[in-house]
């Protein structure tokens, strides 16, 4: 940990400060003084979500997530959506399933982060809870979904998969 | 733990930093540079992936995807997910796929939330110290997406934590009725037993025109809890204002293993406007096994006030329960009280079936010192709704009574007597045409009172809604009641009948509300209208209006507006009433 270091206000508590700031920020703006700031440009490509869903609704616009979960159920699709806000300059892409051992279950392998599109999505498609557990017989079984974004891994999500009731 | 990235944000809402680019992380003599960072404050739990070389004290490197650090104690879990998930704690020894750490945690901590923060500060380089306070180099300061000020170095977060020590903001409003208000919650934790939480309010309003009760008041209060067993704890109170009103209050209690509990209290209470009290109260709870249970209490003022009470219930059989209560109070007359001396005593018997219920009661109260005595004996019985037609109606039916007697020295008694019956006829809804729904409720009730005599009161109620294309929808509801004294041949009484409509509207999302009204129907004369719009000015900014007309006195009730912004960990909201022409702005955390 560092060492205290030296506020550059004296006695008074942080929250009073925040306060302070936003009314002086709501005066400055409001004044039309503000001169340009530099705001970091969005050069890297940005998420803005991450879904894992059981239906999907395809248009020519756009991909929709249907009923949001993180628990699949024997029967479903399961899906996840990446849904970007920006994407700069081109890029690869690669879904990973690993099961509740860390074994690869699908590879979507690289592929191209399609400029047109702000949603990628991948899917895995299996017929019975006996078909992915060992003999132990659990009644739920959590499986990753790790992405990569070119060769980095970008982001892991958890499913939960459980026995029909 | 220095951060260094070339895109650092704090957001206040979410109380979150998350950097991208180049980051860099200093902490313990470790140093690690990665993709991203996204650190949740209120748990103080850190996610560093994407690209991750770690460079240990002795100089060694590792590779890795991901790491997850507690900052409270720095355990921390590796991960590499390219050939497999493999998972290890920060000393090298393997974590069980299962028990790998949720990361869900950090899925809201994404760059385009944190740009539609509220306030949120972006910087080159931020340091966190202890108590998670952080302070950083370089800062803009955005308010709802403006860019504002830049500083040198500045405090973005203070050392607060609101689950365990630390300051927050309680509450802020500004109202042109009510003055400005200011609390300040300061939360204390010491060891798992002893937990300390003090409240500062302050409320000014010296300002406000014709305010008549006081300029200004600070308000204290603080409560301390120790905890010193698993089945007892203490607590001390103190409050304070400024206006002349203070408290200490101080108990403890104590639960045994075999269920029964005893507790203490020790109250003394000074406020502006009456005499202080000192009281005293004992207390306690006998668990019985098959002989019920049993509360005891006791309280005693020093000016020789007493309260005393018992309770007493207990299951006989599964169907069966019989409960009983006798308290007796008393007090000396002063300033502000009169002189009384009371017994009060209830039991009651009950019976409870799937098809039947009924209860026998019996309660009285003794005014000692007048010699006044009320004695009220009860009976009532219900049956449980009968379900016929493939559930399609359901049929209900009760009767209820209550004899009374009041007898006072020097006067007759005076003794009443009433009767109750009610009877109920109520269908599922159905679909009459295509997208509707109706439902019918008839019932009948029957009173009979000793003084006036019987009386029959009638009553429908129809139930149709139309739903429309999306989520628009019309609903009617339509209210017949009769009431008619039924004692003679000649019947003589009172109909109404109302309808009630209501068009509940939403146009793809971005504007809600229902317009609705109210008639008498065979006038058909309005008596009042409302309307409520909702609307939402992007993501996080709404606007509600609700406006109320009144057709009798033909005139507009009364216009609510209000302004919102959701903040994630709270509210701001504005808002203004027409009626009382006040407004007020206020922020309330969640």
């Amino acid at each position: 940990m560092e060492a205290e270091h030296k506020f550059i206000y004296f006695g008074i508590q942080p929250e009073m400060i925040k306060i302070l700031i936003i009314g002086f920020i709501i005066i400055f703006n409001a004044c039309g003084s503000s001169k340009d700031v530099k705001i970091y440009p969005s050069y890297v490509s940005t998420l803005e979500n991450a879904y894992t869903c059981k239906s999907l609704q395809i248009n020519n616009v756009q991909i929709i997530p249907l009923d949001s979960t993180d628990t699949f159920k024997p029967g479903h699709r399961i899906y996840i959506v990446l849904h970007f806000k920006y994407i700069s300059g081109s890029h690869k892409i690669r879904f990973i399933w690993y099961d509740q051992t860390g074994k690869v279950m699908r590879d979507s392998n690289d592929m191209e982060l399609n400029n047109d599109s702000k949603f990628h999505y991948d899917v895995f498609v299996y017929d019975s809870f006996d078909q992915l557990t060992a003999s132990n017989n659990p009644s739920s079984i959590k499986w990753n979904i790790v992405v990569f974004y070119d060769e980095n891994y970008f982001l892991r999500k958890t499913i939960t998969i459980a026995k029909a009731a | 733990m220095d951060i260094k990235a070339r895109q650092i944000l704090y957001s206040y809402d979410y109380d979150a930093v998350f950097a991208r680019d180049q980051v860099e992380i200093i902490f313990n003599g470790i140093q690690i540079k990665s993709n991203y960072l996204k650190i949740d404050c209120k748990s103080q739990t850190a996610q560093i992936y994407g690209n991750i070389e770690l460079k240990k004290p002795d100089e060694t490197m590792q590779s890795l995807d991901e790491i997850i650090i507690n900052l409270k104690d720095f355990s921390s879990q590796y991960s590499t997910f390219r050939d497999g998930i493999v998972a290890t704690n920060g000393q090298g020894e393997k974590i069980l796929i299962e028990n790998l750490k949720d990361v869900s945690l950090f899925e809201k901590i994404t760059i385009s939330n944190m740009k539609k923060s509220l306030l949120y500060f972006q910087a080159g380089q931020i340091l966190i110290f202890k108590q998670f306070k952080i302070s950083a180099k370089d800062v803009y300061v955005f308010l709802e997406g403006n860019p504002g000020i830049l500083l040198e170095e500045f405090d973005i977060r203070g050392s607060s934590n609101a689950a365990d020590t630390g300051f927050e903001i309680s509450q802020f409003r500004l109202s042109n009725s009510q003055g400005i208000g200011i609390g300040v919650k300061h939360k204390f934790k010491l060891g798992e037993n002893f937990l300390s939480s003090n409240n500062i309010y302050y409320e000014e309003r010296g300002w406000i025109e014709g305010q008549n009760t006081y300029e200004r008041a600070l308000r204290i209060n603080t409560t301390n809890t120790y905890k010193y067993s698993a089945s007892g704890n203490a607590n001390f109170l103190v409050d304070y204002d400024t206006i002349g009103s203070w408290d200490i209050k101080g108990d403890f209690s104590h639960k045994f293993e075999d269920g029964h509990l005893i507790k203490s209290q020790v109250y003394f209470f000074h406020p502006s406007y009456a005499d202080e009290e000192l009281w005293f109260n004992l207390g306690g709870g006998l668990e019985l096994g098959s002989f019920g249970s049993a509360d005891l209490n006791f309280a005693y003022e020093q000016s020789g006030r007493i309260n005393t009470d018992m309770d007493y219930s207990n299951s006989i059989t599964d169907n069966l329960m019989i409960s009983s209560q006798i308290s007796y109070n008393k007090q000396s007359a002063n300033d502000s009280l009169l002189e009384s001396q009371m017994i009060d005593g209830a039991v009651q018997v009950s019976y409870d079936t799937s098809f039947i219920s009924a209860n026998a009661g019996f309660m009285f109260n003794k005014d000692l010192l007048t010699n006044t005595v009320f004695e009220q004996p009860m009976f009532s019985i219900n049956i449980k709704p009968i379900k016929l037609y493939y559930d399609l109606l359901t049929f209900s039916a009760s009767n209820r009574t209550i004899y009374s007697s009041l007898r006072q020295p020097d006067l007759s008694e005076q003794i009443n007597f009433s009767n109750y019956s009610f009877l109920s006829m109520k269908s599922d809804a159905f679909e009459l045409f295509p997208n509707s729904n109706v439902s019918i409720d008839l019932r009948l009730e029957q009173l009979f009172f000793r003084n006036s005599g019987p009386i029959t009161q009638m009553g429908i109620v129809v139930d149709y809604t139309q739903k429309l294309v999306g989520d628009n929808a019309i609903h009617l509801t339509y209210n017949y009641n009769t009431r008619r004294n039924s004692g003679n041949w000649f019947i003589e009484g009172t109909n109404t009948s109302m309808l009630i409509g209501q068009l509940d509207y939403n146009v793809f999302g971005f504007t809600k509300g229902n317009l609705s009204f109210s008639m008498d129907v065979e006038s058909l004369e309005l008596y009042s209208s409302s309307l409520y719009l909702d609307l939402s000015l992007g993501e996080r900014w709404s606007l509600n209006t609700l406006i109320s007309y009144d057709f009798l006195m033909d005139r507009i009730n009364d216009v609510n507006i209000m302004l919102k912004r959701d903040i994630i960990r709270g509210d701001i909201k504005l808002r203004w009433r027409q009626s009382t022409n006040s407004f007020i702005l206020e922020f309330s955390p969640k």
